[in-house]
């Protein structure tokens, strides 16, 4: 199966999105960079896909931000991973965006419906 | 796992324009090759192709897009390490390099401002540091020429105190050499004069200057009988006799001997100095008394002996020259010699132009020294105008080390385009360096500015790059990131800066009035100079020199006759007014010095040596030709002439001193080796013999004149070579020639020389004084501009910076012309601070310029008050724009700036 490629409006929503994406999937536990690819492409079903290229720099972006933090964490009998986990100002930075997305959405939708209604 | 390798691959091919620090880039490519290695199992697992698995994996790789982020990401925000820690600090110093290249382009006005001001300071020392090199480290080029010394402190020797040294010194080889014996050389074409220098066998031993073909001088070559040998200098056996090689053995007729030459000398060799043409063993012969003890005084130089000292050999000839009084035949003054010490040859060849070396070399320090201060002045005004850069980069993680280094880049490399620049205006001072100094200097004529020169000038720019770069380097690295930031970099930038700069400043301005200073009491003096009368008419008058034989002399009758006749045919040529012959001319540098005894003054001679005095030899229409004033008694005759009662006239100076009060007339002089007395019969107004600032050399103590037909020199002979002296109509260019065919057609063997208009020769006495001057005015010039645009550039900043306190004021009432006041105000404080403490410097300083000054003193008044004059003019100048600009701040404008 090959993912999807995203239209241009993808990409604008992906951009303003990303971070918000990103920030949510570690809120919980720490993930490493390719479980976080992999959940985003699952949970989207294959609508959202973040290409090598782009996933990493944003997470390397995002680390010296202080908004994640990054560790090197060895498992008996695996290789060692790098596990990304949100910082105390990471969770501060994700509650302002995920209000402002939902703001966002929300006038999205009541513009979009309104024309249906 | 094949794929991993391939992966980490292509990952490090992509991140290798990013130049990351090696352990962050293995610890990206291990992430990233963990990713693709889930994504490819993952592909494999779904079902596809392991080489469709592996496109679609490389596909997330694809494009720039890693590169592009990545160097968002990584450089934005972690600076590379500094200096010896980076992995790359040639990279880094060429990006340094390249950023500050094109900081600088980007603000040419301040650019080639400082650059300008480097190269004038950085060119000068550069000029400087040859002509040091030459003079003062640069070996004499003899071998081990640290062990040549030379008496000092008088030092002259008779032939017979030489052979005396010779014998008995223990601690030094000595050698003896007597310049200035011009010789006629003849049956060469036309008779040519030659400057030559007689020398000891040994001399050439002693300095270890070996010949470029045939062989030197051997001991015993300087004994009477087997002496009538010569040396030639390169230049001449290469013009006259066109370099052939077998002129060694052949005989030349040289001042009417036939001389066999035994050698050439290399190129390089010039002893005593490059003027030299021949060098003629001295002839030593104890059986001549007079000769060999009274004569041909000359000066000593000697190589110190294996093991000994200076200061052993310092004893060693104050010894042997008290010892030596007892052997003269006559009675020689107890005091003679008595100083007599022997100095490093090289300390010896220097000291005229010492001093002078030194007060250059201080003013050009001064003037490189002004340079610094203003571009570091021009510096800091730009680190504060760039602060927002400077604070925008720490922001972005940039350490304080990081920015400071690129700033430093930027200093050096104006310093380094300034030395760059500073080269080619060094070759042009060189030769004016040169022409002050005065060309004679030792090895002076062949410095050539080297490799050398280029190697202090590139460690000087450094230096000097570091220097002034360093004070605003640091000022700019120190900033409050949060105030410079919030308020746009426009008052944050402190009264610390300010403070610093204005004292760079007035340091500056003080810098510069010692040097307007020392100019304005250089140009005083050669006003001074310009207006001194030398003591006669130089206008309208050519001098030629014609130079029989002395061997021609030896019929005393010959010469008076041959110079008669020549006068008498000189007088027919239209266009001639007056003519006449003396055997010196002012100024012409040789001194005709004769010891003379006065009546009156009881001469001892066991006490004291005989009163040296300038003795004129000249035929009787000298002193109405020169317009010298006969201010007592008569001038020479014709009936003044060989056999009649022996006359002299003397100088007024003269009179003054030894007959003070009392008539001179009928007074008698002699020159101590003459029996007879002369009469003196008139006296004539003083004359500056030997140049127009009158220096004249010590031990002499006035001046006496003799008709030529009685004259006689210290080697007890009439003067064989004499000057013909014309004053002539408005057009006379075809004098010289036609005096020289008169002299060819009286006797061809005769040479004519020196073919020259008196005016030249007091315009040459000067020369050094002019160019000395001129020197001084450059260099004031260029600080005093600099010094200008310093004072405007903290002016007009600093106006800008208080844009907002101008507004407030005239908001509150202050008038344009408060305004106009108070910052005129400012640069006259500025200016007025520096010119007290230039003033304060100069008093201490200027004494290390009296001895270039004539009749003018090192604190003259006018002077000082004059420049006090000029800095305030500056003042006003520089303020002048800045004031005009504060004055039209519009109140409305300038509250809103924030």
């Amino acid at each position: 199966m090959r993912p999807v490629e995203p239209g241009a409006f993808d990409r604008e929503i992906k951009k303003g999105s990303a971070e918000l994406l990103i920030l949510s999937l570690v809120e919980v536990r720490a993930r490493h960079g390719y479980d976080i690819s992999r959940l985003i492409e699952e949970r989207s079903k294959g609508t959202l896909c973040f290409r090598v290229a782009s996933l990493y720099p944003m997470l390397y972006r995002l680390e010296k931000r202080g908004w994640i933090r990054g560790r090197w964490v060895e498992k008996t009998g695996q290789r060692r991973r790098r596990y990304y986990r949100l910082t105390e100002q990471g969770r501060e930075v994700l509650a302002s965006q995920r209000r402002g997305w939902q703001v966002f959405v929300e006038a999205i939708n009541r513009i979009t419906e309104a024309e249906h209604a | 796992m094949p794929e991993s390798v391939k992966w980490k691959e292509e990952i490090t091919k992509r991140l290798e324009g990013l130049r990351l620090a090696p352990a962050r880039e293995a610890e990206i490519v291990e992430e990233l090759v963990e990713h693709l290695d889930d994504q490819y199992e993952l592909l494999l697992a779904r079902g596809s192709t392991e080489a469709e698995a592996r496109r679609i994996t490389l596909e997330g790789l694809s494009g720039s897009e890693l590169l592009a982020e990545l160097a968002s990401v990584e450089r934005s925000v972690k600076p590379e390490p500094l200096g010896a820690l980076s992995p790359e600090p040639l990279g880094a110093l060429s990006k340094d390099l390249r950023y500050a290249l094109r900081m600088l382009r980007r603000s040419p006005g301040f650019t080639a401002l400082a650059v300008l001001s480097l190269a004038l300071g950085i060119g000068g020392n550069a000029a400087m540091f040859s002509v040091l090199s030459a003079v003062l480290i640069r070996p004499l080029p003899y071998p081990d020429s640290a062990r040549l010394v030379r008496a000092a402190n008088d030092g002259y020797y008779p032939p017979g105190g030489l052979v005396d040294l010779q014998r008995e010194s223990r601690t030094m080889d000595v050698a003896g050499f007597n310049a200035g014996i011009d010789l006629n050389l003849t049956g060469q074409g036309d008779a040519w004069r030659l400057e030559g220098t007689s020398v000891s066998a040994n001399l050439f031993d002693v300095l270890g200057a070996g010949v470029a073909l045939g062989r030197g001088l051997r001991p015993g070559d300087d004994q009477p009988g087997q002496d009538d040998l010569v040396i030639l200098s390169h230049a001449v056996w290469r013009d006259k006799f066109s370099g052939d090689p077998a002129i060694i053995g052949r005989v030349i007729a040289l001042g009417g001997v036939g001389r066999q030459v035994i050698g050439v000398m290399p190129p390089s060799f010039a002893f005593p100095d490059d003027a030299t043409e021949f060098w003629i063993p001295l002839h030593l012969d104890p059986r001549d008394t007079a000769a060999h003890w009274a004569r041909g005084f000359m000066p000593v130089i000697a190589r110190l002996r294996a093991g000994t000292t200076l200061e052993q050999a310092q004893h060693e000839i104050q010894s042997l020259t008290h010892h030596m009084i007892r052997l003269f035949p006559y009675p020689m003054g107890r005091d003679w010699n008595a100083a007599v010490t022997v100095i490093p040859l090289r300390q010896f060849m220097v000291s005229n132009v010492r001093l002078k070396l030194i007060v250059l070399q201080c003013a050009i320090g001064l003037v490189l020294l002004i340079a610094c201060v203003n571009v570091a002045s021009l510096l800091l005004a730009r680190a504060a105008s760039r602060q927002k850069e400077m604070a925008l980069r720490a922001a972005l993680g940039a350490s304080r080390g990081r920015i400071l280094r690129q700033l430093l880049t930027e200093s050096v490399t104006l310093a380094l385009a300034g030395g760059a620049l500073g080269i080619a205006l060094a070759s042009a001072a060189f030769s004016l360096l040169k022409v002050a100094l005065g060309v004679d200097m030792a090895g002076l004529s062949s410095v050539r500015m080297g490799w050398q020169v280029v190697l202090f000038v590139s460690v000087l720019s450094v230096l000097t790059g570091l220097a002034f770069g360093l004070a605003p380097a640091l000022s700019a690295s120190r900033h409050d990131l949060a105030a410079t930031i919030k308020t746009g970099g426009q008052r944050s930038a402190g009264a610390a800066r300010g403070r610093v700069r204005s004292v760079l400043i007035i340091g500056e301005v003080a810098l510069a009035v010692v040097l307007a200073v020392s100019a304005g009491l250089l140009i005083k003096s050669l006003w001074m100079l310009a207006r001194v009368n030398p003591g006669f008419e130089a206008e309208q008058v050519l001098t030629v020199r014609v130079s029989p034989n002395q061997s021609l002399c030896r019929e005393r009758a010959a010469c008076i006759a041959l110079f008669n006749e020549l006068l008498r045919r000189t007088a027919d040529i239209p266009g001639v007014h007056d003519v006449a012959a003396a055997n010196t001319l002012p100024m012409a540098a040789d001194i005709p010095a004769v010891p003379v005894v006065v009546e009156g003054h009881p001469y001892v001679p066991a006490e004291h040596v005989a009163d040296m005095f300038w003795a004129g030899a000249v035929t009787p229409p000298y002193f109405r030709l020169m317009r010298i004033p006969i201010l007592a008694g008569r001038a020479f005759t014709d009936s003044d002439a060989e056999k009649s009662a022996p006359v002299v006239i003397v100088s007024a100076a003269m009179a003054r001193r030894y007959w003070p009060g009392q008539n001179p007339i009928g007074k008698h002089v002699r020159p101590v080796f003459a029996a007879e007395w002369r009469a003196v019969v008139g006296v004539a107004g003083d004359v500056r013999q030997y140049d127009l600032a009158n220096h004249s050399p010590d031990y002499i103590n006035g001046a006496i004149y003799m008709p030529y037909p009685q004259s006689v020199t210290n080697e007890r002979q009439l003067p064989a070579a004499m000057t013909l002296i014309v004053r002539t109509g408005a057009d006379a260019a075809d004098l010289p020639g036609r005096i020289r065919g008169l002299v060819k057609d009286l006797n061809p063997d005769v040479p004519v020389s020196e073919i020259r208009t008196l005016e030249s020769l007091v315009t040459d006495s000067t020369r050094q004084s002019r160019s000395m001057t001129w020197l001084f005015i450059v260099f004031a010039g260029a600080a005093l501009a600099l010094a200008a645009i310093g004072t405007y550039g903290v002016v007009s900043y600093s106006t800008a910076q208080r844009t907002f306190e101008i507004g407030v004021r005239v908001a509150l009432g202050a008038s344009r012309r408060n305004i106009f006041g108070l910052v005129l105000a400012q640069s006259l404080r500025l200016v007025i601070a520096g010119l007290a403490v230039g003033i304060i410097t100069s008093l201490a300083l200027t004494r290390m310029l009296a001895a270039f000054l004539y009749d003018t003193a090192a604190t003259d008044p006018m002077i000082f008050f004059a420049i006090c004059g000029v800095l305030v003019a500056v003042a006003l100048l520089a303020g002048y724009v800045p004031a005009r600009r504060a004055a039209g701040i519009d109140p409305l404008n300038a509250l809103r700036v924030d």
